[in-house]
């Protein structure tokens, strides 16, 4: 009943250190060919019209128009729109394996798919996942893509099967979500999506920001690097809803990859986590197992941003809790490509590192949760290697 | 005879210095107790709507959880930690405390007539006068204030802020904007011309969802995430340069753990390093900002290994944020004495008394 | 012409570009044997900066310039026109375009600047015929830059700017070729 026993995807052995970077997005706008030719010409015109929603953005600028590094920069002045460039400032230098597209902005510009039409709502999420595949993964067959499915709407398991059982059904390997939404995620509403990763056996995501609700339990933040600097807090409410709800007991093959919310907070974490439960369990008889079992079981982390604690020498105990506590296998590299606190995988994995825990992190974790095998004689160079 | 505490510890074994405990409980029986500290018009508005009081203690601490109450201070039926005999057997005696400053969570603000939860507020605080603080100089304590409306909030810690028992302002963590904005200005203002430090502690509005996911089903979930919402309120402050503003200012932190700091703290300061732009008050990283202007509570500890949490206290980065409660009459794990094993000798009058002595100006 | 003679075989000034081909508000990057160099123009002032960030080596000449924004309390905010700072396009670190301190940590934190100045055609020509100035590739024209006596030149020196400021390395390694193979050129 367990997933730790994943039917490990075959991995290249040899000179390389195999890389596969997580978390890598493509930034469409709606009013892009790679998106809008997805769109129905009604949706199209109303867009033009009336705009998306109430959502208008910017309420708290960014330091940069699309939070990039500026050197992401294409020659229209756009960032995340060519395939191509994201190739030759990624993929190919650091000769990776595959780069898992996700792409948030499908519920960043919706606001969740909440305040505009249901119809146009599921039409965008529709396109954006469509640009994913026909865009960028018929771009380039490194790139693997995310189903975003709308969490508050209804047929969020309906879009995972069109996708995954379309044309590119292969090219898709996990299902993206917001981390915050009307409902905690153990509730049933969510069970449908969850029944459908299982049955397609693809991780469910999370990755910031989260949309559709109120940032934090006391009210909206005035700044960005506020809200980056609290980005640690939408995981600490997602998390306990998952485990205390039961949902892995109910979907014991579910698992759940969260993207750039940080990992040095897990394990001090799992120990609230345990205590709680041990001081409040007379109110969770349905749970089998302790909560950091579920945790250590059931969920998959990304290195980006590069945790950067007070002084260097402080990092291995970092990496050292996170791995004692059973999360060795857990971490998998991710650039954040192109934004502006993107890491390269030497910075994520530094050279210093013992090799096989960057052989990990820089490519066997992924390439066993997403079943990406890592091609032969590619990525970093080893240093016991031939 | 020895008073058995936190699950059968005793003060002997454990700790032989002097014990300051930063964060006791005193629970307003009923709200028919508090009408001879009342304004007549409410106690009147009160008896005429047929109100039991506020919702929130009965919210934010589940009369039967057991995080509530342990099972043995929860005495003859009687609510815990409603009378001061209850605290001075149970914790003031037998931990021979030197000080203890005593909060009362009373849900002020699960009360929105404006008017009404000011003279709430107002009929609490002169409770906690009368029947604690007059009766027991051990004690000091918070004072509570309508803090969806700072500037009654303000009038209210003036009124009974020089009082020498008052020496915190509670603060519910939730609430329905961030602390840090400058709206609550006036409380600040008020708790630094009063010196009286800011106490954030658990509760607060309970009509919004609990955190960035809705409303939680079960209070387990609701609890273990109450973090966030301490980190967002923290995080407030410090992007929005509250300490900048009232350089005086004094944070305690109660009920909320401390495991997390180090790992926010650095997150905060990797966004500032980049983003420093955007607030430009803020002139140094914001770890050193907490470490200038916040205290934490240990109960609860949440503690890990042993090898793991000293880890923790490590990358506190200093021996003076931590400050020893029972959090009377909550339960927490009973991990005093695995916090006390695991920290150097230097940090442990720190953390039973000195600290907090600092903090309170005790 | 002693000092000419004594750097002979390796100079340690160069002839970046005419004076006019880096007008106020545009930037060049430039190869000097291997080291990648912005030279900014800042109204009519001229800069050089490491193309390096010392933070994790992102491509620090490619940053935007903007100016010192401080505030004592929240509420107050000043912009001082007259400090300049590179700020890094990747983490947007601020960096002192004159002396490549870290805004965050001036203690420990400095990118790496240069020496550039405007030296007449008549004075250039002559130190580039002692081997006192090196000529470089135009970055925008692959050619060597020719020096005529009656342009102004930009020079660029690559001797520490003063001792003991020199630039720390990167904490990490580098990307292997997100600084070999950016693009060059002048910006307006």
């Amino acid at each position: 009943m367990t997933i730790t026993d994943l039917s490990a995807a075959p991995v290249a052995t040899g000179s390389k250190l195999g890389v596969i970077d997580v978390d890598f997005h493509p930034m469409p706008l709606p009013t892009d060919p790679q998106v809008a030719d997805h769109l129905p010409q009604q949706w199209k015109e109303y867009i033009s019209r009336y705009g998306l929603g109430a959502m208008g953005g910017g309420v708290y600028p960014s330091q940069r128009e699309f939070t990039h590094r500026l050197d992401a920069v294409d020659d229209n002045g756009r960032v995340g729109l060519d395939p191509h460039l994201a190739v030759e400032q990624v993929l190919a230098p650091f000769d990776m394996t595959a780069a898992v597209l996700t792409c948030p902005q499908t519920y960043i510009i919706t606001n969740g798919g909440a305040n505009m039409p249901h119809k146009l709502a599921t039409s965008l999420y529709r396109a954006y996942n469509n640009a994913l595949a026909e865009t960028w993964c018929a771009a380039d067959d490194r790139f693997r893509a995310s189903v975003t499915v709308a969490r508050d709407l209804p047929g969020g398991e309906r879009e995972i099967q069109r996708c995954k059982e379309g044309k590119f059904g292969d090219k898709f390997v996990q299902v993206l979500m917001s981390p915050s939404g009307q409902d905690p995620l153990g509730k049933r509403r969510y069970w449908p999506i969850f029944e459908a990763c299982e049955n397609y056996d693809i991780p469910l995501s999370f990755h910031v920001p989260g949309m559709g609700r109120q940032p934090t339990g006391a009210g909206r933040q005035n700044f960005y690097a506020e809200t980056h600097a609290a980005f640690g807090v939408l995981p600490l409410a997602l998390v306990p809803s998952l485990i205390f709800e039961g949902v892995f007991d109910r979907f014991p093959k579910l698992k759940i990859a969260m993207l750039e919310m940080g990992w040095d907070w897990v394990a001090p974490y799992s120990w609230r986590l345990d205590a709680t439960w041990e001081k409040l369990r007379h109110e969770l008889p349905h749970l089998q197992r302790k909560p950091s079992e579920y945790l250590k079981e059931h969920f998959w982390f990304s290195t980006q941003p590069l945790e950067e604690p007070e002084r260097p020498d402080m990092l291995e105990g970092v990496f050292g809790m996170f791995e004692d506590s059973g999360f060795a296998d857990r971490l998998m590299f991710s650039s954040d490509y192109p934004h502006w606190d993107y890491d390269s995988p030497y910075e994520s994995v530094p050279e210093s590192f013992p090799e096989d825990r960057r052989r990990r992190i820089l490519g066997e974790n992924a390439s066993k949760l997403y079943g990406i095998p890592l091609r032969e004689n590619s990525g970093l160079p080893s240093p016991t290697g031939e | 005879m020895t008073t058995p505490l936190l699950a059968g510890m005793k003060r002997s074994t454990l700790w032989t210095g002097t014990v300051i405990d930063c964060d006791v409980h005193a629970n307003v029986p009923s709200i028919e107790t508090l009408f001879d500290y009342m304004d007549p018009v409410w106690v009147q508005g009160t008896q005429e709507r047929g109100w039991h009081g506020p919702t929130g203690p009965r919210l934010s601490y589940p009369p039967g959880a057991a995080t509530t109450a342990r099972d043995e201070w929860r005495h003859d039926g009687l609510m815990p930690a409603s009378k001061l005999s209850m605290l001075q057997n149970d914790i003031l005696d037998p931990w021979q405390v030197d000080r203890a400053v005593l909060n009362c969570y009373y849900g002020i603000d699960s009360l929105r007539h404006p008017d009404w939860a000011a003279a709430l507020a107002s009929a609490v605080n002169n409770w906690i006068i009368a029947e604690w603080l007059d009766k027991d100089p051990r004690l000091v304590a918070s004072l509570v204030i309508p803090a969806r409306d700072p500037i009654a909030a303000a009038a209210e810690i003036d009124r009974v802020g020089s009082h020498p028992g008052f020496v915190q302002v509670m603060l519910p963590v939730r609430s329905e904007r961030l602390y840090g904005q400058r709206i609550f200005n006036p409380i600040y203002e008020a708790a630094t011309r009063n010196d009286l430090v800011i106490g954030l502690h658990w509760g607060g509005t309970t009509e919004d969802a609990p955190s960035p996911t809705g409303y939680a089903s079960w209070y387990a979930e609701q609890y273990a995430a109450e973090t966030q919402v301490y980190i967002a309120q923290l995080t407030s402050m410090v992007f929005e340069g509250t300490f900048q503003k009232f350089p005086a200012l004094r944070v305690a932190v109660m009920e909320g753990g401390f495991s997390w700091v180090p790992t926010w703290g650095w997150s905060m300061n990797k966004k500032w390093k980049g983003l420093r732009r955007e607030t430009p008050w803020v002139d140094r990283l914001p770890l050193e900002i907490i470490r200038d202007h916040v205290r934490f509570s240990v109960a609860p500890a949440d503690l890990g290994s042993p090898e793991h949490s000293q880890r923790i206290i490590e990358w506190l980065g200093s021996e003076d944020l931590l400050m020893f409660a029972t959090d009377y009459p909550h339960r927490h794990d009973d991990d005093i004495d695995e916090l006390l094993a695991i920290i150097p000798a230097t940090m442990k009058p720190k953390l039973m008394s000195e600290t907090a002595r600092a903090w309170y100006k005790l | 012409m002693n000092e000419a003679t004594a750097s002979v075989k390796k100079p340690q000034k160069f002839v970046v570009a005419r004076a006019e081909e880096i007008p106020p508000g545009s930037r060049l990057i430039v190869d000097v044997g291997g080291r990648e160099v912005g030279i900014f123009n800042i109204k009519g002032s001229y800069y050089g900066m490491l193309n390096r960030c010392p933070h994790v080596g992102g491509p620090l000449s490619q940053g935007q310039l903007v100016n010192s924004v401080t505030a004592t309390v929240p509420g107050k905010i000043t912009l001082d026109e007259s400090q300049d700072l590179l700020t890094c396009p990747w983490h947007n670190w601020e960096f002192d375009i004159k002396t490549g301190q870290s805004y965050w940590d001036p203690k420990h934190m400095r990118a790496r600047p240069f020496t550039v100045n405007v030296e007449a055609g008549t004075d250039v020509a002559e130190q580039v015929d002692g081997g006192s100035v090196g000529r470089i590739k135009g970055p925008y024209q692959a050619e060597t830059i020719e020096v005529s006596i009656e342009s102004d030149y930009v020079v660029l020196s690559m001797r520490p700017q003063r001792p003991g400021t020199a630039a720390k390395p990167g904490a990490c390694a580098p990307p292997p070729t997100a600084t070999t193979e950016m693009k060059v050129e002048v910006r307006p």
